[in-house]
């Protein structure tokens, strides 16, 4: 009987389209994840040292591809047992003389092969990625079957087998598919509130053992590993790990058992599940009087947009209520909430210090974890909202009512957002709740909404709106889902393919942490108006795809695709497609604006500063020798309007030919973030200007003799900001300004820039190689209400002008340390 | 209130034609649909519905033209399907707010009277709060007769509701059935006849998307007075029957003897005796006639 059942089980996952889709991504993922790692998508791989198929790069890999198989196996273990009960089969097939333990192992190993079989696909595309011709042959190691082997006996088939087991365990209690999924879910916010409260950072034995997955284990002996070990070593297999292996098969038996124990050939659940349900009244036999009068109560029917909007309004609640009051959902808020306050109150634990619980700290600790939790959250409930009146059969009653689709969807919508405000809201109330334990007590409301509910909402609900249209588009709850989780984590890795600019990035924005630099002197300074225009550029493509989800709303039955796109005809007229128009031309407009306000920014980004860098150092590397004089003085005036977000500046560098030989050229950049003059005061001429690396050549009529002094003036201004960028670093409330702005003698190789772990990189001091001990003069003006910090002693602060002016000077030489201006 | 129905032809992708070309007129008053498992009703019944569209054809219901504006339809509609499902957990009372936001009627406390009214009608009021999914079989079906009733609705379609039902509860059905079916026109569906005849002012036999008789029971009932035979037989007796005498039913009896029911213009021979018709004879004489005629067809 067992081969029968596992037959049929297996031949109805083998003509599954999804296990194909499922083995084509993981396939595409692996494969494209190693081959864009060995240079398949960068022009220039040069600086790239890691090996793409290293054993520690496939280890990492499989744990992203887990992370992927963690949607995949609730949909396949999630339905083995409750198909039967969807379709009915189980009150037909229970009644045969089946062995439960034939039947369950049946069941279970069906869809447990097709993972196997999923793992190897996954394994196929890492080994033909690296048969791709055109890679970079250094970045790539011959095959080992070996390091697959043990990837897959020591992580992802245990790991695999726990999750599997943990879903056909609630899939026997529950005989429904998707609280696997919750299950899973809550699973993973335990694991992380397990790692947090055992230890912080600094990990112990005991959470390296319970740590489910064995990353943690894993992590231990391989997170100080440099980049020659991750290239060479092999994933050592530690005693921990060991441990957590054996301990991980014992919780699968114990899984395996507890799913047998209580596995039944009944038509109903075990009951201990339905203990908390009501007590059923018994049915109502009262036969009501026959041929009485039916006659109606008078009524209105409601008319109007406004009466649209109400009626939208209250059946989200109706949505929000279906899901609210289930227990999947209340024990995913709960421990999602039990994550988030962990987070909160832990703000101490890492650096040992005491930290305030500032309104903006409780903000920024768990925000990476609760916005990929609202996102999954969104991407699931949105594929339940949309498809259950499907998947209960009550679509007959509700799409023969005369409610609009766009009432409908909209009620929907309304659902998810209020869903997503709902668990906002909890992390809200825990900061508060974090800051009331450590006796902080200035509740910065208005922050803790502005921050949750004007900066994550809108981005949650665009993510919201996306996972309407994929499940509108896709039936399928788990493959929409799935979908969605690709294009959640695939958006971040656009530029990898190339696309790196933001207006193709869907839901992304430039700057994407800036709310976690957030200052209580300056707010979210400049980045929060780009933000909010990227959101606005988003929204109005989340129209669109609104738009695109009511043209396609199902509604009643289709039986082919003629029918299917008769149906878009139809609804394609009149306001829709006013709309949809407008929206369009509204979001290429605003894409081309975007656009061009990029292109005419004038300060070059970082990357684009590292390729001048390098051309430069190609050119101009040999002049570094060159004797150069040196600063042995500086005086400077700083003019910061903080209003105006400028600065303006002007100074003049004293400078010695300390050498023993004649300098006959100066050589002077200047800085990219600063449009700067000068001049000497000795004659000279420029014999070359470089306008990209902002590097001069200053050849002077008589050469500096040894002992001779110079004067260097100059002239700063601030470059202005532009909508998307920031080009100066000054703030209406806290100015912070380094003397790096100012221009700089001799020529400094980009290599002695670099990091002290990378090849090529010296000792030097970046502030130490054109000046020695100076004498400063500085006097800095700023506004009325500001006050300014600088290196010396005060000597006076005056009001002028409406200007706040403050005079610091060195009473003796000072190092060569360059001075930083604040102005708060 | 009228509703026309004209050559509505419907063919799904597998090649079946669940409707070939049909045409009727309905009045205020029950409407009957007969015919056996896959004759078109639920098709008819889904499309009347606004659930599904045909390839051609059309629906008026008085000026509305169902298949350029199903919305206005769906404002006077209410539908039970044949087989439905409800959000678990939901009691009866939520279930019906819910469909009455739907429905679109306007105040919450135009909504608390209707419901009231209708669990009334429907004898629900006691069991308003516990959950649909957990209702019997007859307490769904008139769940459904509560939420078809919530916006007042001018044409009640009604698909085979009475599948499954113990007799008592079929009987409770019925008469909430005539009850709310005085001032609309229902169209109900149903392979039993006996439903037919007990409620329908009208009657239509379909099969195979066809419409082989369109009348009132009685008018039905009374062209056949007079050519409705029974005939006993024992089990090893043949009987032959010519293209003049059609057999039309059988029944065992308890000491193994067969009664046949025949249609015949004259007495088959002298042994029969003649009985009063029932709808049950007209139904299986159109649907003989009906397979006569597709077999010519086919020949």
């Amino acid at each position: 009987m067992i081969h029968a059942i596992l037959k049929f089980e297996l031949k109805y996952w083998m003509k599954n389209p999804a296990t194909y889709l499922y083995a084509a991504i993981l396939f595409l993922f692996a494969f494209f994840s190693i081959a864009g790692a060995a240079g398949l998508f960068q022009g220039d791989i040069s600086h790239q040292t890691l090996i793409a198929n290293s054993p520690f790069a496939l280890y990492q890999l499989s744990n992203v591809g887990f992370k992927l198989m963690l949607f995949v196996i609730p949909s396949m273990l999630g339905l083995s047992l409750s198909r039967d009960y969807q379709f009915q089969v189980h009150s037909l097939m229970y009644s045969y003389p089946i062995a439960r333990s034939q039947f369950l192992i049946a069941k279970f190993m069906a869809p447990f092969l097709i993972i196997v079989i999923l793992w190897t696909c996954f394994i196929l595309g890492c080994f033909l990625a690296t048969k791709l011709p055109g890679l970079e042959a250094t970045l790539l190691l011959p095959f080992d079957l070996k390091v697959y082997f043990k990837l897959l006996i020591v992580y992802l088939l245990p790991n695999s087998l726990l999750i599997s087991l943990i879903v056909f365990l609630i899939n026997v209690l529950s005989r429904k598919q998707f609280p696997g999924f919750i299950s899973i879910i809550v699973l993973l916010i335990i694991r992380e509130t397990g790692i947090r409260l055992s230890s912080g950072f600094e990990l112990n034995d005991l959470s390296l053992i319970l740590e489910p997955f064995a990353e943690l284990a894993t992590s231990a002996s391989t997170r100080y590993w440099d980049i020659a070990e991750q290239n060479a070593l092999n994933i050592p297999l530690s005693s921990i790990v060991i441990l957590n292996r054996c301990l991980v098969l014992l919780v699968c038996v114990f899984l395996a058992i507890t799913s047998y124990r209580n596995f039944n050939f009944h038509q109903e659940a075990p009951s201990f599940l339905r203990i908390f349900k009501k007590k059923f009244r018994s049915e109502i036999r009262v036969e009501k009087e026959p041929g009485r009068s039916i006659s109606f109560p008078f009524f209105e029917f409601g008319k109007g947009l406004f009466f649209r909007i109400n009626q939208s309004w209250k059946l989200s609640f109706y949505e929000l209520k279906s899901i609210v009051k289930s227990r999947a959902f209340i024990l995913v808020l709960v421990f999602g909430t039990l994550l988030g306050f962990v987070l909160q109150a832990q703000i101490n634990t890492p650096y040992g210090i005491k930290v305030w619980p500032l309104t903006w700290v409780m903000l920024a600790f768990p925000v990476l974890f609760y916005k990929i939790f609202i996102a999954f959250i969104s991407f699931f409930y949105a594929g339940i909202l949309i498809n259950k009146a499907k998947q209960e059969d009550m679509f007959c009653l509700i799409d023969a009512t005369s409610i609009h689709n766009w009432v409908l969807y909209s009620s929907k919508l309304l659902a998810l957002i209020k869903i997503q405000m709902l668990i906002l809201s909890c992390i809200f109330l825990s900061g508060i709740l974090v800051q009331s334990m450590n006796s902080y007590y200035d509740f910065e409301l208005h922050h803790y909404a502005f921050d949750l509910y004007c900066i994550h909402l809108p981005e949650m609900i665009i993510w919201g709106i996306l996972a309407l249209f994929i499940h509108t588009i896709i039936s399928n709850t788990w493959i929409g889902l799935f979908t969605l989780a690709l294009l959640y984590f695939g958006v971040s890795e656009l530029p990898m393919i190339g696309i790196e600019q933001w207006i193709f990035r869907f839901n992304e924005n430039p700057d994407p942490g800036f709310y976690l630099h957030y200052s209580d002197l300056s707010g979210y300074s400049h980045s929060l108006k780009a933000y909010f225009i990227f959101k606005v550029y988003w929204f109005i493509f989340s129209g669109i795809l609104m738009a695109i989800t009511l043209l396609v709303w199902k509604r009643g039955l289709i039986f082919s695709v003629k029918e299917f796109l008769r149906n878009i005809r139809q609804r394609f007229q009149g306001k829709l497609v006013f709309a949809a128009s407008f929206l369009f031309i509204g979001f290429l407009s605003a894409g081309i604006w975007i656009h061009f306000q990029y292109r005419n920014s004038e300060i070059p980004s970082a990357e684009q500063i590292e390729i001048i860098e390098k051309e430069s150092d190609k050119k101009w590397a040999h002049l570094e020798i060159l004797p150069q004089p040196r600063i042995i003085g500086v005086k400077v005036n700083m003019d910061i309007y903080p209003e105006e977000f400028k600065f303006t500046s002007s100074g003049q560098y004293s400078m010695v030919n300390l050498s023993s030989s004649p300098i006959d050229s100066i050589l002077v950049r200047t800085s990219h973030e600063v449009s700067t003059k000068f001049e000497l005061d000795k004659s000279y001429s420029i014999t070359l200007n470089d306008p990209d690396s902002k590097f001069n050549i200053l050849k002077l009529e008589c050469p500096l003799l040894p002992g001779d002094t110079v004067k260097l003036n100059f002239q700063l201004k601030s470059i202005d900001n532009t909508i998307f960028q920031k080009n100066n670093p000054v703030e209406k409330n806290g100015t912070y300004i380094t003397s790096l702005i100012y221009p700089a003698i001799g020529y400094r190789s980009s290599k002695t820039d670099r990091k002290a772990h990378e090849e090529g990189a010296t000792d030097n001091h970046y502030r130490s190689f054109d000046s020695d001990f100076i004498s400063l003069e500085l006097l800095v003006s700023t506004s009325e209400d500001q006050t300014a910090i600088a290196p010396g002693y005060l000597e006076k602060s005056y009001i002028e002008r409406g200007r706040k002016f403050f005079k610091y000077i060195s009473k003796s030489p000072v190092t060569s340390l360059l001075p930083k201006w604040d102005s708060s | 209130m009228r509703l026309e129905i004209q050559e509505l032809k419907k063919t799904y992708p597998n090649g079946k034609t669940a409707l070939n070309g049909i045409s009727l007129r309905m009045n205020t008053g029950m409407f009957g649909l007969l015919g056996p498992n896959g004759a078109g009703k639920s098709t008819l019944m889904r499309t009347l519905a606004t659930l599904q569209v045909p390839d051609s054809g059309s629906i008026f219901f008085n000026d509305i033209d169902v298949l350029k504006d199903p919305m206005s339809l769906r404002r006077i509609l209410g539908y039970l399907p044949q087989d439905f499902g409800v959000y678990p957990g939901l009691s009866a009372q939520e279930l019906l707010e819910y469909l009455c936001v739907l429905k679109g009627i306007k105040s919450a406390s135009n909504r608390k009277m209707i419901i009231e009214h209708v669990l009334d009608l429907t004898n629900l009021t006691e069991v308003r709060k516990q959950a649909v999914s957990r209702f019997s079989g007859g307490m769904k079906q008139r769940f459904g007769i509560a939420q078809l009733l919530l916006n007042n609705p001018g044409l009640i379609i009604v698909d085979e509701p009475t599948a499954g039902l113990d007799p008592v509860e079929r009987k409770r059905f019925l008469n909430v059935l005539r009850q709310v079916g005085t001032e609309s026109i229902v169209v109900f569906s149903s392979h039993i006849v006996e439903d037919i005849s007990e409620l329908c002012h009208q009657f239509a036999i379909l099969n195979h998307g066809e419409i082989l008789l369109k009348s009132s029971p009685s008018e039905s009932i009374i062209s056949l007075k007079g050519k409705i035979w029974e005939r006993k037989i024992q089990p090893n007796e043949d009987f032959t029957l010519t293209p003049e005498i059609l057999q039309l039913s059988s029944n065992y009896q308890p000491d193994n003897s067969i009664v046949l029911r025949l249609f015949a213009s004259k007495p088959p021979d002298h042994l029969c005796t003649t009985i009063i018709p029932n709808l049950e004879d007209v139904y299986f004489l159109e649907m003989l006639r009906g397979n006569f005629a597709a077999r010519n067809t086919s020949q």
